[in-house]
């Protein structure tokens, strides 16, 4: 356990808060980019504001820099999940889309609820926590992909961490999706001998 | 690189494309894009031949689109034209739109199709990137002269009650007809920024901001007039009339700023969306205000009173702002207040805010309980025409006894106009899926309201633009607003119709809001401030405008 510090010693009575261990700031440029990317370039004129953006899955160009997203349309009052409706390319350099293009397939409801059920009783807050996790998780794996180099232990245990929290947060019903914006991806992940997503039967 | 990279990648480039060079370029290498895409087309067909007619037809229609705009560009004016450019320019984007789909839905061999179109829309691009600070700087400097002559208007308006009050309100006639130009230029160099690139890039948002300078302008003239107007005697003009007068069905009058060659809204056919709530709606669209002609400014009055005489100096300024002290009229709250506030604020959140309320020391500004009545139950992603039906409602362009019927109408409308996705897979039953940010606001800017864009805006930009009275369209994220997970990443749009504002410090408390998609539906609900700024950041922070 880390002790206090003699400042915070001094102060412990009147802001007790203020002492509490800080975890290390967590990267938020692949969290911008996703949240920004329906509203940018060639997305803002083709992307429906209402179609929340997917999570971020490393993209197959070698840079680690690059990551794509799909959208898809939440309808009803219990909202229901659809198949994507759109699609889009992120970097992390700038933050800005890269590509974007709107989906040819008819709406298509998809069975189950949004999230998986471990998430029920998580709050806003909480869950935005877990999310803030899996962005950094996805820029430090995105990397690793990218390098295409073996991996040592340290980096085998991030890439398991990665896809146990991927899979905890994703949508059920919209994993084929994610398998399918980049598979290259998913099987170089349960390669690593990391939870990732199954090839479809 | 794919086809989608490079289109895609060039699209957020454009902006930095520059001169007639890509013009010259596009139609030197037009004729050989051609010829390719011709032979994608036939190769496609023999492979697909049930889908053969669709490309076919994108294959003419481009070929038609190009003949158009490579006309234009060669016989290109020399002064800024952007109400000849945005039509090619929006035909340009809807192409490269539909090509896109085929290319990346059906064959990759059809991207060449879009090429062909990225080239002229470079060239047209270009064009426009040259022509809009021109058009904003000989904007503005019109808006310096009607600004100008609108101050001796005013001033003259004081001086003359007998005869020549009749070509006092000649006067005030011709200076809205040069108002309705200036806005129809204003409305020009809006639509040229809207196609101009990424609308999120630092030149494209500065383009912007200059526009929004304009509307400001060109909103405060147009309230000058109006005033300038009352005074002449017509009585014909207020808020209300010029927005009617401005409307596309309205006939056009006399008064200030009426827009003669307005044409009408066609509608699409209606199954999609109820065909008779949309009739319904379309019978209630009809000119709410008054189009009667303006009278002569005092003619009941000629002869009777004489002149005004006084010296200019003598007359008194008008339109001064009130000076803005939060701290006047603060009450005094005593000893006992202060120690409630001070308990209050030890508390913090809702305890300082109700101590505020109890004491006396906040004020709203706005209008959130009058507008309350506005808003009504949303159908399915149709925030944003809800939120732009309530602000055409309370400016008096829209009028309808049935909500439910105008935001079929008004549905239809912007169907019409391409700004909606929608679901065609079946054509007899089509599903509304949502509407692109580019295109929110358009509508205000169809029924002729002044739009301003603020877009990347900070908690002083909201704070600003509520303090300015009006309704303001935001976006925010529900599953932030209402803390449920299950709406986290959508995009709402909801009406701001006013702010809770401290009287001591002038800092904002919260906001009220109306939200169409809300159960119960949200009327004049009050957000404590942070809730509202953390759902609105975690969108894109833009706010729209419309005077």
């Amino acid at each position: 356990m880390k002790l206090p510090t003699a400042p915070c010693l001094a102060l412990i009575f009147l802001f007790p808060a203020g002492c509490a261990r800080r975890e290390a700031p967590l990267s938020d440029a692949l969290k911008r980019a996703v949240a920004s990317a329906k509203f940018d370039g060639p997305c803002s004129s083709l992307i429906s504001m209402e179609w929340p953006p997917s999570w971020p899955v490393p993209a197959a160009d070698g840079s680690g820099r690059r990551f794509k997203i799909f959208f898809y349309p939440l309808l009803g009052t219990q909202p229901k999940v659809h198949a994507p409706l759109g699609e889009a390319e992120v970097g992390t350099d700038d933050g800005k889309v890269l590509g974007c293009r709107k989906l040819q397939a008819p709406l298509q409801e998809l069975p189950g609820a949004r999230w998986p059920d471990a998430l029920r009783g998580l709050t806003v807050s909480e869950f935005d926590r877990r999310a803030d996790r899996l962005f950094a998780a996805t820029e430090a794996v995105g990397a690793l992909y990218a390098a295409k180099a073996g991996l040592t232990p340290e980096q085998t245990r991030a890439a398991g961490a990665y896809g146990r929290l991927f899979l905890e947060m994703a949508e059920p019903s919209l994993l084929p999706h994610y398998r399918r914006l980049n598979p290259d991806f998913w099987r170089w992940l349960a390669a690593a001998g990391a939870p990732s997503i199954p090839d479809a039967p | 690189m794919r086809p989608l990279s490079r289109l895609t990648l060039s699209f957020a480039l454009a902006a930095l494309l520059s001169g007639r060079a890509g013009a010259v370029a596009a139609a030197d290498k037009a004729p050989s894009l051609a010829q390719q895409s011709a032979a994608a087309v036939k190769a496609v067909c023999a492979d697909l031949p049930p889908r053969c007619a669709e490309f076919e037809n994108s294959l003419e229609e481009i070929g038609w689109f190009q003949e158009d705009a490579q006309a234009y560009l060669k016989a290109l004016p020399r002064k800024p034209d952007l109400a000849g450019l945005n039509p090619h320019l929006a035909e340009s984007l809807r192409l490269i739109q539909r090509t896109q789909h085929q290319y990346q839905g059906v064959d990759e061999r059809l991207g060449v199709l879009a090429l062909l179109v990225w080239e002229t829309h470079k060239a047209l691009a270009a064009v426009s990137e040259k022509w809009i600070p021109e058009a904003s700087t000989s904007l503005h400097a019109s808006l310096t002269a009607l600004e100008d002559r609108s101050s001796r208007l005013e001033r003259a308006s004081l001086l003359y009650r007998g005869p020549e009050a009749s070509t006092h309100a000649a006067s005030i006639r011709s200076l809205g007809q040069d108002g309705i130009a200036a806005l129809d230029r204003f409305q020009e160099v809006s639509l040229a920024i809207d196609y101009s690139g990424n609308p999120m890039d630092d030149p494209v948002l500065k383009k912007r901001k200059t526009a929004n300078g304009l509307a400001v302008r060109l909103s405060a003239l147009r309230d000058r007039l109006i005033a300038l107007e009352k005074r002449a005697g017509s009585g014909a003009s207020s808020r209300l009339d010029f927005s009617t007068l401005l409307k596309p069905d309205a006939k056009p009058g006399p008064g200030a700023w009426a827009r003669a060659d307005a044409t009408s809204v066609k509608l699409p056919p209606l199954d999609a969306f109820g065909a008779q709530a949309a009739a319904e709606a379309g019978a209630l669209m009809t000119s709410a205000g008054s189009s009667q002609p303006l009278p002569e400014a005092s003619q009941g009055q000629a002869g009777l009173a004489a002149a005004d005489r006084r010296s200019l100096l003598q007359v008194p300024k008008m339109r001064v702002p009130a000076p803005k002290d939060e701290k006047a009229g603060v009450p005094d709250i005593g000893l006992l207040g202060r120690l409630k506030l001070m308990w209050a604020r030890r508390s913090g959140g809702e305890s300082e805010l109700q101590a505020l309320r109890d004491l006396g020391l906040t004020r709203v500004v706005g209008d959130p309980k009058g507008r309350a009545a506005l808003v009504h139950q949303q159908d399915p992603m149709t925030c944003t025409i809800v939120c732009q039906q309530q602000m055409l409602t309370a400016s008096g362009a829209l009028e309808g006894k049935d909500p439910k019927a105008v935001e079929h109408s008004l549905l239809s409308e912007a169907f019409t106009k391409g700004y909606l996705n929608v679901d065609d897979s079946d054509p007899a039953s089509l599903k509304l899926l949502g509407t692109p940010f580019l295109f929110t606001g358009n509508l205000l800017k169809e029924h002729g309201m002044i739009v301003t864009k603020t877009f990347k805006a900070s908690n002083q930009d909201l704070a600003q633009a509520a303090g300015r009275g009006g309704m303001l369209l935001v976006d925010v994220d529900p599953g932030v607003l209402r803390g449920n997970k299950d709406l986290l990443g959508i995009s709402h749009s909801i009406v701001i119709t006013g702010a809770e504002i401290s009287r001591g410090d002038g800092k904002v408390l919260g906001y009220f809001i109306n939200d169409s998609d809300s159960v119960p539906l949200s009327k004049g609900e009050f957000i404590p401030v942070k809730q509202l700024l953390d759902a609105w950041h975690a969108g894109n922070s833009s706010i729209i405008e419309a005077r």
